[in-house]
């Protein structure tokens, strides 16, 4: 058995960030295969989908938690040493004079060196991602962005701009969420556990028929064993939208991808997805995504 | 019509009707991903085939790149037989079918021929 002590604490700092309502943090990860990498592999993992879906107030309306875009502001000199911050995770020691490429894991320093260079050259700035060694042995992924203060100067100073979106519980912020009237959406149709997994086979059907137009509700219904009305009125409950509508959607999206990954004829593309001719395709593409299919294949 | 390619972050191979994909990448974004997807259809040119997947070689992936694969991933797909080690990928990859739907078949393996076994049953009849 791998002796899992070497990991242990980075291991437990990150549940506990976890237990907290932080996902934004990742263990830093390599190449071994062991059981206890497997195990940081899957913690990580994990994160991800938490950062996403997680809803502590489950229940209470999502328009309690906080979505905001947390900011950090590094101000370098030409060899990279930080000359002022605003960043204040967890750091060991203050971060004033200590060397900004000492903050970051190995593979970023060389990509935030790769980035200035590229500045140098193109004078644009470019979004990267980076990550930032915190205090308990834990990385920070964050966007980052570099501007060239004083262009013409030699010694002009580099604007580092690290950020992450977050969504907050806000009692980790320790204010108390707001109470507001919401109108909570009550399950009419959908009656039981049994019912969500049905029409979840329903969604399904529905996705894996993209390629032609949908059969009448009728029907659906009938192959699965509900009636017309509570078929109409439960996907609108549960999916938010009518059954033609979702559809119509998934093909839509599916088109888009089709038209970026692919050098098929939009025409081809149109009849893959079921449009009968190309006139209700195209617009039916605009009025979903605002522009005409073309328009992404002149963008390529 | 083509035999073998490659770029960057894989290797394409058709063989006896059944088209071998190699990750040669260790880390997969949505960009190498998306790139991935890509080459493939032009690769199949409009031909769905069962696909023997090796992912021995990624250690990581994003939310992002996952989420992807699992949308547009099994276009032109008949069935996918993943190859892993025991281990990291096992690990990562059964994390990843947590959220796969099952209409498409797809199950993983240690070793190649039962995965290529697997395989041939979806393959196109011949005519």
């Amino acid at each position: 058995m791998v002796n899992i002590d070497a990991q242990a604490e980075e291991i437990k700092n990150m549940i506990l960030r976890m237990g907290a309502g932080n996902f934004s943090y990742r263990i830093p990860r390599t190449a071994d295969n062991t059981e206890t990498e497997t195990i940081i592999a899957l913690l990580n993992m994990l994160a991800q989908e938490f950062e996403v879906a997680y809803n502590p107030l489950f229940g209470i309306p999502p328009t309690t938690m906080i979505t905001r875009i947390q900011q950090y502001i590094f101000i370098l000199d030409r060899q990279y040493d930080i000359l002022q911050t605003t960043f204040n995770v967890d750091t060991d020691s203050p971060l004033e004079k200590q060397n900004f490429l000492n903050i970051l894991t190995p593979t970023s320093q060389e990509e935030f060196k790769t980035l200035v260079k590229t500045l140098k050259k193109k004078d644009k700035t470019l979004n990267t991602q980076l990550e930032v060694l915190t205090g308990r042995k834990l990385v920070l992924p964050l966007n980052c962005s570099v501007v060239q203060l004083e262009d013409s100067d030699p010694a002009s100073k580099l604007l580092v701009m690290l950020s992450h979106i977050q969504t907050l519980n806000p009692l980790l912020l320790g204010k108390p969420p707001v109470k507001r009237e919401y109108p909570m959406l009550k399950l009419k149709v959908i009656k039981s556990s049994q019912d969500i997994k049905k029409f979840r086979e329903i969604e399904v059907y529905i996705r894996k028929h993209i390629n032609k137009p949908l059969v009448s509700l009728k029907d659906i219904a009938s192959a699965f064993n509900m009636n017309e009305f509570k078929l109409k009125k439960g996907f609108k409950e549960l999916y938010q939208t009518s059954v033609f509508k979702y559809h119509m959607q998934s093909r839509l999206t599916h088109a888009l991808q089709l038209i970026i990954s692919t050098t098929d004829r939009l025409s081809a593309i149109a009849q893959k997805t079921g449009f009968k001719n190309y006139v209700h395709f195209a617009q039916s593409f605009k009025k979903e995504f605002g522009v005409p299919p073309s328009q992404h294949r002149k963008q390529k | 019509m083509r035999q073998y390619y490659k770029n960057a972050y894989a290797e394409y191979r058709i063989e006896a009707g059944i088209l071998f994909l190699y990750y040669t990448t260790r880390c997969l974004s949505l960009h190498i991903a998306t790139k991935v997807v890509q080459d493939r259809l032009r690769f199949q040119i409009d031909t769905p085939y069962p696909i023997y997947c090796d992912v021995r070689e990624i250690i990581d992936s994003t939310k992002e790149a996952r989420d992807y694969l699992l949308q547009e991933g099994s276009v032109l797909t008949r069935a996918i037989a993943f190859r892993i080690d025991k281990g990291l990928t096992e690990g990562m990859l059964k994390f990843y079918l947590l959220h796969r739907e099952p209409h498409i078949a797809s199950r993983y393996f240690y070793e190649k021929d039962p995965a290529i076994a697997f395989l041939k049953k979806y393959r196109e009849p011949k005519q």
